[in-house]
């Protein structure tokens, strides 16, 4: 089973959660400063790390950038912040995901599975869609054109990953709806052509002459990287 | 602008014209008379020594005496109008210099005034910074230990030892309350990052039916409660924040659940409505609310049942619904009574969204 290093100036919550995750099976190896969890990394080599942001001393961006500088190793970031700035500034240094106090173990545990999953199955490379200018970050639900952050709805988001997972292919309205919505909204078709324009007002910069999602009258949609116009 | 240089310069003009006159009253009728008489002299060429005529008499009295008398009294009153506009012309001065004291002193009282609006401005600023820091410092203070207490309470609940059931019921208590502030935590942490304008919204078109499945499925995932759906066909999307508006559909099917006897559905309809909108509406069976309190269900603090049988809460729920609503440029109501029962009338909240328009022709 996976070793897992948690890194948090409370105490109380550290010996709990510890406790919690052995119990789930976890090796826990705990550090209550920055300075003390970069000597357990070193020591120890944990398979993921799980950060408080704020502690005394070296907080968790100092120890984040630390870590970075001696290690690929996940990290989860635990903040009591949820501000956008914050959470951007902990992706841009290399957290793999975040967890906003309070929170629930249960919720830690899912997202301790999901980044080890992630992690198992690759590098971080795998968990990102790259076409043309655009980026997309799996993990992060974040899509840039050209650098430039382009803001998505949870949806469109999902819309754009299964469009770009089967970039090529021809997917119709149909099997739109099934990946994104569910099942059991097969018969919405309707949202897809709304959607699909909505995406495009967002990504594409000559909306006569699409850059990356196309569409095949009478067939559905592809996604494709056309050379530019 | 001031009227003195005005005034001073007319006052000026006035005492020199008053001057002129004054040597002109008796310079002029002297003049008029040297010239009328000696004209007179001239024209009837009398010779030295030789008496008058009655006919000369008469000529020199009506142009060498009548006539500059009566310039002379003309000019006189000229004279007398210049005082009175002389008199007029001091009582204007001092009515300015009046009013210009007046000026002085209020524009002294009003520049005061003005610092002491600045003055007050920057304290309440500081008393709103103040403020934000303060709720920020023990929502951040809180979020901490309450994630220490949760935490702990979820692995004593899980713990295999069997518990004795008293204990594991206190626990169960303390669970839900515990929950339940931390709800309250991060409504007032919503409320704060909303009313400082840190809330980012990201809009986008929202498909309506799935998300008030979805909103309906969590929130009345562990209750028995049964749901009957009213959706018109072919609903457009709503042009909204996705994540925002289920927050604002859990709140309402929230407060639907808590509100109304478990025995009784809650309806949950959505068609389009005036104006190129979609109204979303949870119906309930509950007590429903008075015409008075519909008015006020919006607001911080208020809540629509105070009756100490209530259910428990802040009064901050519709409150945050009603601003979450706004910022995606919606609007959020109530109707009450829903039904035609008296007793058990319920409620209606609505939200009405623009609808996530394009082109019929894509």
């Amino acid at each position: 089973m996976a070793v897992l290093l948690l890194i948090d100036d409370d105490r109380g919550l550290l010996q709990l959660l510890a406790e919690f995750l052995s119990r789930q099976g976890y090796g826990i190896y705990t550090a209550d400063g920055g300075r003390q969890g970069l000597r357990a990394l070193y020591t120890h080599q944990p398979d993921l790390i799980v950060l408080d942001v704020s502690m005394p001393e070296k907080d968790g961006w100092e120890t984040l950038k630390a870590i970075r500088d001696l290690s690929n190793v996940p990290v989860i970031m635990l903040t009591a912040r949820t501000d956008e700035a914050d959470v951007l500034r902990g992706f841009s240094l290399g957290a793999d995901d975040y967890v906003s106090k309070p929170f629930s173990f249960a919720q830690l545990l899912a997202r301790i599975h999901a980044v080890l999953a992630r992690s198992a199955h690759g590098a971080p490379e795998d968990g990102k869609l790259v076409a043309g200018d655009l980026e997309v970050i799996l993990s992060q639900k974040r899509v840039t054109c050209a650098g430039a952050l382009i803001p998505l709805t949870p949806t469109e988001f999902k819309l754009l990953v299964a469009l770009m997972q089967r970039a090529g292919e021809v997917l119709t309205p149909e099997e739109l709806v099934r990946e994104v919505w569910g099942p059991q909204y097969a018969n919405e078709i309707g949202y897809v052509r709304r959607y699909i324009w909505h995406l495009r007002q967002k990504l594409e910069t000559d909306l006569d002459h699409p850059r990356y999602i196309h569409n095949d009258r009478g067939f559905g949609y592809r996604f494709a990287v056309a050379e530019n116009p | 602008m001031s009227a003195a240089p005005f005034v001073h310069v007319a006052s000026v003009t006035l005492t020199r014209a008053r001057r002129f006159l004054a040597l002109l009253q008796w310079m002029l009728p002297l003049a008029l008379f040297s010239l009328a008489t000696g004209y007179e002299i001239f024209e009837h060429q009398i010779e030295v020594g030789k008496p008058l005529n009655l006919n000369l008499s008469m000529e020199v009295f009506l142009f060498g005496i009548l006539g500059p008398g009566a310039v002379a009294g003309v000019i006189f009153y000229i004279q007398r109008l210049l005082d009175a506009l002389g008199r007029a012309q001091v009582q204007l001065e001092a009515l300015n210099r009046q009013l210009e004291q007046k000026v002085l002193e209020r524009t002294v009282a009003l520049e005061q005034r003005n610092a002491e609006l600045a003055r007050a401005n920057v304290e309440l600023q500081q008393l709103d910074e103040m403020k934000s820091e303060f709720v920020a410092l023990v929502s951040h203070e809180l979020r901490a230990p309450l994630t220490t207490l949760n935490g702990a309470l979820e692995l004593a609940l899980q713990m295999d030892d069997p518990l004795p059931q008293p204990a594991r019921a206190t626990l169960g208590i303390m669970a839900t309350e515990s929950k339940r502030l931390t709800d309250f935590v991060q409504t007032i942490l919503d409320l704060s990052r909303l009313e400082a304008g840190k809330l980012s919204i990201n809009p986008g078109p929202v498909a309506v039916q799935p998300l008030l499945e979805q909103a309906a499925g969590v929130i009345l995932a562990q209750s028995p409660r049964q749901v009957e759906w009213s959706l018109c066909e072919d609903l457009p999307p709503v042009w909204a924040d996705e994540v925002l508006l289920e927050q604002v559909l859990r709140n309402l099917i929230r407060n639907a659940d808590k509100y109304s006897p478990p025995a009784r559905p809650i309806l949950l309809s959505a068609c389009v409505a005036a104006g190129n909108r979609i109204r979303i509406s949870v119906r309930d069976h509950g007590a429903g609310i008075s015409p008075e309190m519909q008015e006020r269900v919006f607001e911080r603090f208020v809540r629509g049942h105070s009756a100490e049988s209530a259910p428990t809460g802040w009064g901050l729920g519709l409150y945050l619904g009603r601003k979450l609503v706004e910022v995606q440029n919606g609007q959020i109501g109530v109707a009450s009574p829903a039904w035609q029962n008296q007793q058990a009338p319920g409620s209606e909240f609505y939200v009405l969204l623009p609808v996530a328009d394009m082109p019929e022709d894509v």
